[in-house]
């Protein structure tokens, strides 16, 4: 009988479980992460009522005591959750942002834009617009298991949000740059001045990756 | 005789995450097996409250500091096992020597 017990509470085929599904589903949270928070409660609950049954304890009580205050999980999940929000939809937006505001300061900021000032400036540019918490975000990406990519020959890290931001950053200005060029040599202008500072976003960004690369990679063999 | 010591509701939250690190350095567990080894060493000092230990997991995760991977419970329920990374241990190493100066400081400053 103990045992029916034990393993109908932990299967959740009770009011316990639509409970936590209601509760889950009611989150302000990203979808992926819904299902990964209802199986976490889920298991949490289920321990909490199999040891209840082995100490011949009431299993509901034991379950709702782990299950604790909702309301303050609630709070706490949607306050650390929202970090794993952030789309790559989201991080390409925010990239375009940021490379246009780079491209517009680099090619209208004048001599003062060409030097150092200029390079530091792209860089806190970029540094503000990213997505919160974006370096966590990175490291995570880049420690991720390997994947397939859409031609499925090599395989690779997944490009998440944070590396999203990254190739939008360093690669957009680029592009505004060149239809600059083009324009204005439609208009006559014919003389093109590329300042360093144009390449100090790109080249921070590369070191990041490398750096960060190399951490996850040794933490990998680790 | 000595004064029994009362059972706190919460943990301090930098508190929580080193005693999530450093029960983590010594094994992979998933989160309510972290929650009791931590109330059976505090011997009753204090409750693990669900609210603050996942937000305190997910957070690490986040951070890089551990690894979540997923098992099966005897009864075949999903269960998530958290692992320390390198980064972590790490972690884990300096919470430790910071919380161990923090509680000397105090004693010291008491008098006790």
């Amino acid at each position: 009988m103990t045992d029916v017990s034990i393993h109908r509470s932990s299967m959740y085929h009770g009011p316990m479980r639509e409970e936590i599904e209601r509760f889950v589903a009611s989150l302000a949270i990203p979808a992926d992460r819904k299902a990964i928070v209802l199986a976490e409660l889920l298991d949490h609950v289920a321990c909490a009522t199999e040891a209840a049954a082995r100490d011949g304890l009431d299993q509901e009580a034991a379950g709702r005591a782990a299950l604790g205050n909702l309301e303050v999980l609630r709070r706490s999940l949607e306050a650390v959750e929202t970090a794993f929000r952030i789309t790559r939809k989201h991080a390409v937006g925010r990239g375009l942002v940021a490379a246009l505001l780079v491209a517009i300061i680099l090619d209208q900021g004048g001599s003062i834009m060409t030097g150092v000032v200029g390079a530091l400036v792209v860089v806190a540019i970029a540094v503000v617009c990213a997505p919160p918490r974006a370096l966590d975000l990175l490291r995570a990406e880049l420690r991720a298991p390997r994947i397939r990519g859409a031609l499925g020959m090599v395989r690779g890290i997944p490009i998440g949000p944070a590396l999203s931001y990254a190739f939008t950053v360093i690669s957009a200005p680029f592009l505004v740059w060149i239809a600059l060029i083009i324009q204005r040599a439609y208009a006559g202008v014919t003389v093109v001045d590329i300042p360093w500072s144009a390449f100090a976003l790109m080249t921070a960004v590369y070191l990041l990756l490398l750096v960060e690369g190399i951490r996850a990679r040794r933490e990998a063999a680790a | 005789m000595k004064a029994r010591r009362p059972q706190r509701d919460v943990v301090p939250r930098g508190a929580l995450r080193a005693l999530v690190l450093a029960a983590l350095a010594e094994e992979d567990l998933h989160g309510y097996a972290l929650a009791r080894r931590l109330e059976a060493r505090a011997r009753g000092t204090f409750k693990i409250r669900e609210g603050s230990l996942y937000p305190a997991l997910h957070e690490l995760e986040l951070e890089g500091a551990v690894d979540a991977t997923w098992t099966r419970a005897p009864d075949g329920r999903r269960r998530r096992v958290y692992s320390l990374t390198r980064a972590g241990r790490r972690a884990a190493k300096d919470a430790r020597a910071e919380w161990l100066a923090i509680a000397d400081t105090l004693q010291a400053l008491f008098g006790v």
